[in-house]
């Protein structure tokens, strides 16, 4: 059975994620000055997120991301959990990134944060762990 | 210079450097700048020392060429800027390879080698793993690194997934409470006698076959390790290859690279990046064989011409410089791809190793005939670029493998993305 | 019994430690030497110092620099290993620095080990700012003592927060046992330091810190500085802070303003330490700094 039941779970958890992480000027000068932007395409239910430095957008995309990542809500749920480690996901294909691989190795540390929210986000809209 | 440089001349069009558009042949400013800077290394730095290091006995080991290229960045290529490195990807470091390669592959393979040593840390998106090793090439004086899979009773059944069943007597990881006790034996590990640690890979105790596989970053001063004799090899006499024995090595769970029994997918994308980059050392042999061949062709007069103006040497000359360009094109390709996906794709980076490993042999085999009796003299140049053709063909995937990875893609069934 | 996490956590700080004591940088004095650097010398015996800003030193030394910094600490005990540990830190953050702090380093050039340092930190103003007022950028020893030092100290009517800097980590590689090498590069860094303040535009007028009266006090005295010490603050960082350790494990820390010289009294006096430096009784010429320079301290009710 799907993680997520509705597709607003998965918009209201995901954007929260990644609103929260924008919350942290670290975060943001760190992003800013690698020149890193975000294009999340989620599926089951499909959803599309845009993160850049300044914002959060959902199903709008303004342009081409610097990272473009696609994969399955429930292996963006088991990632974002630590239940499934970043290289298998990529290894077995649950997990596809397009864009600088340079950008993407110097994005996966900062992301450190969101793993610590992560599970409280998830349970304060009704996804167990 | 190679009659091939014209294509690496660098402009600025405006053009979008999307590295993921195979049509762009033209480096990007700053890896035509590192071409070019490696290049320049090459010369003044590897090139006096080439006969010296082909002849020197086996164990012999250049550290102050090592210390020459870890000062203009070769060891930190690919490590990223918030470790102390350069940042670069595949195409910058398969292009630094070539470079290096048309001078002396056994060269070309140390910094290689440690490159391939830091891709499972890189790969493993873990910044305690990276903290801990990916800053010690940040210093002044010269790390390396090695990647050891192959054994006595398993190469390529360590290098196929669907083959690993059939691996015997592999390495073994066994728990012992917040630690692996590592026991048995890698061969022909480049760097590993000179490495201050190596990306192991090792069965868990009673796992056997690919679900079983776990790389292991592990820092070969700890105690248990023993580094064996160095190989007398053929060609790539710079560098060193060495067997490394491991006796209940204690090594901590967190210097796991990607989880318990996911080693075999860790290093089929450490394959995939790294394949491109054998194709650029390839290419460089073939490029180094030719331009001796392309000097001598256009001084030697026979028949009143220069070799090049008769037909038939005119036409192994332009075979010869077309197989380069064409090789070079497809590991281009495939270092852009890697650059640009993750997982790296398997199809091009096979491709293109499959095709430059072959013409690096037939181009220093006809650039050999073309110089006559002085192609056979040990000392002239020629005859090392021939010994070293045949390296490539073993080490990342023997052409059998790449032909399986090629098929394997061929009839994948691939989702759009 | 540590446990699983306590012994991966121990072993994580250890490696970072073990990184730091391989890494050396000698050839940080050949890369600043192509630079315009406020100071760069380097002894017959090998020992050179340097004083360059954040933006003249390359990437990966600033890095070195940085983890010098941490590995020292943390060997005091004034870094947090939980906070390295859950951050998977490996130098002091880079990006926390300004463009135009100033690091003094002392290193064994031959080896290119790190002997010492000391920094001189900048306001994080970006416009020059009255430093009583409320809403300037608080220096991070203000943070800790949750105090506007110039709140209580004026030591000069017109000054404004670019002419203020903080120093910053005067620290010594603790591995460093020989008293009269440790007094040598403690020496070199205050020639530095001297030489660096001598460079700054615009010039450097006060000096804010904060210091373990019976230790890092004296160093400021030796400089002949006009300091006044706050008393009555009580310095805590939160328990997510890296250096929040600093204000648990010492004696009595407190914060203090420091008048530095300026001009020819500045260049004197750092003549005066170069003096003592180069002389022949590393000892002899401490104690004739003593003598020749008229250090004052005030304390004042924070």
């Amino acid at each position: 059975m799907a993680v997520f039941q509705t597709r607003d779970q998965a918009v209201s958890v995901f954007g929260t994620l990644f609103r929260i992480l924008l919350q942290d000027p670290t975060f943001t000068t760190r992003m800013r000055a690698a020149g890193i932007s975000l294009h999340m395409a989620q599926t089951k239910p499909d959803l599309e997120l845009y993160v850049d430095p300044d914002r959060v957008l959902v199903d709008e995309v303004p342009g081409r991301a610097a990272i473009r990542i696609r994969m399955s809500c429930d292996t963006a749920h088991a990632l974002w959990l630590g239940k499934l480690l970043m290289p298998v996901a990529l290894g077995t294909g649950k997990v596809r990134i397009r864009g600088s691989v340079a950008k993407v190795l110097e994005f996966v540390p900062l992301l450190q944060p969101a793993f610590d929210r992560y599970p409280q986000i998830a349970a304060e809209a009704g996804i167990p762990a | 210079m190679s009659s091939t440089a014209h294509h690496l001349d660098a402009h600025d069009l405006g053009v979008d450097d999307d590295l993921s558009d195979p049509a762009v042949t033209l480096l990007p400013p700053d890896i035509e700048r590192l071409r070019l800077a490696v290049r320049t290394f090459a010369r003044n730095e590897v090139q006096p020392r080439v006969g010296d290091l082909d002849q020197a006995p086996a164990e012999q080991f250049d550290w102050d060429l090592v210390r020459a290229g870890h000062a203009a960045g070769l060891l930190r290529l690919v490590v990223p800027r918030e470790y102390g490195g350069l940042g670069h990807g595949v195409l910058g470091v398969a292009v630094a390879l070539e470079e290096l390669a048309a001078v002396c592959a056994g060269t070309a393979l140390i910094f290689g080698a440690t490159m391939l040593g830091q891709a499972p840390v890189l790969l493993s998106g873990d910044p305690r793993l990276q903290s801990r090793f990916l800053p010690l090439f940040s210093g002044d004086e010269p790390v390396l690194a090695c990647n050891a899979i192959t054994e006595d009773q398993a190469g390529c059944d360590l290098l196929i997934p669907e083959n690993a069943v059939h691996a015997r007597d592999v390495l073994t990881a066994v728990p012992d409470g917040d630690h692996y006790l590592l026991t048995g034996r890698k061969r022909f590990i480049t760097n590993a006698k000179v490495a201050h640690f190596a990306c192991v890979y090792a069965n868990l105790a009673g796992r056997p076959g690919a679900t079983g596989l776990t790389c292991f970053v592990v820092p070969l001063d700890s105690a248990g390790v023993t580094r064996g004799e160095v190989a007398d090899k053929l060609g790539y006499r710079a560098c060193l290859g060495t067997e490394i024995r491991f006796d209940r090595v204690r090594v901590p769970a967190e210097n796991i690279v990607g989880g318990e029994g996911n080693g075999m997918l860790i290093n089929v994308q450490q394959m995939n990046m790294a394949r491109a980059t054998v194709a650029a050392v390839s290419t460089g042999v073939a490029r180094g064989a030719f331009d001796l061949a392309r000097q001598w062709c256009g001084e030697r007069v026979q028949g009143g011409v220069p070799l090049y103006r008769h037909q038939f040497t005119a036409r192994k000359l332009a075979e010869m410089s077309t197989k380069i360009d064409a090789a070079r094109l497809l590991y281009l390709r495939a270092a852009r791809l890697a650059d640009s996906e993750i997982p790296a794709p398997s199809y091009e980076p096979a491709a293109a190793k499959l095709f430059a490993d072959r013409i690096a042999i037939e181009v220093a085999s006809e650039a050999m005939s073309l110089l006559g009796a002085r192609g056979y003299l040990r000392g002239g140049g020629m005859e090392k670029f021939v010994r070293e053709s045949f390296g490539a063909r073993i080490y990342e995937g023997t052409p059998e493998v790449l032909a399986l990875a090629i098929t394997d893609s061929l009839y994948a069934d691939d989702e759009d993305f | 019994m540590l446990s699983t996490m306590d012994a991966a956590q121990t072993r994580y700080v250890q490696d970072v430690l073990a990184v730091h004591e391989r890494l050396s940088f000698g050839g940080l004095v050949r890369h600043l030497s192509e630079r315009d650097v406020p100071w760069l010398v380097t002894r017959p015996d090998g020992l050179a110092t340097l004083a360059a800003r954040t933006d003249q030193i390359p990437h990966r030394y600033l890095l070195g620099l940085q983890g010098f910094r941490l590995a020292q600490y943390l060997k005091l005990g004034y870094a947090s290993n939980q906070v390295v540990y859950a951050r998977s830190l490996f130098c002091e953050p880079s990006h926390a620095l300004h463009p135009t702090d100033i690091h003094v380093v002392t290193l064994d050039q031959p080896s290119g080990r790190i002997l010492g340092y000391v920094g001189l930190a900048s306001s994080a103003d970006a416009e020059p700012r009255d430093p009583a007022a409320e809403d300037r950028a608080p220096f991070p020893c203000e943070v800790a003592h949750g105090v506007n030092v110039f709140a209580r100290v004026r030591p000069m009517p017109d000054l404004h927060t670019h002419e203020v800097r903080e120093v910053k980590r005067f620290v010594h590689d603790r591995s460093l046992t020989d008293r009269t090498l440790r007094l040598r590069v403690s020496l070199e860094l205050l020639l530095g330091l001297g030489r660096a303040l001598q460079a700054a535009a615009p010039a450097v007028r006060v000096l804010v810190g904060d210091v373990e009266e019976r230790v890092a006090l004296r160093h400021l005295l030796l400089m002949g500085l006009d300091v006044y010490l706050l008393e009555g603050t009580r310095p805590v960082l939160p328990a997510h802070d890296l250096m929040h350790p600093m204000y648990e494990v010492r004696d009595v820390v407190k914060p203090f303003v420091a008048c530095a010289p300026t001009g020819d009294e500045l260049r004197r006096r750092t003549d005066l330490v170069e003096r003592a430096v180069t002389g022949a009784d590393l000892f002899a010429g401490a104690g004739l700094l003593v003598q020749h320079l008229t250090p004052t301290l005030q304390r004042v009710a924070a």
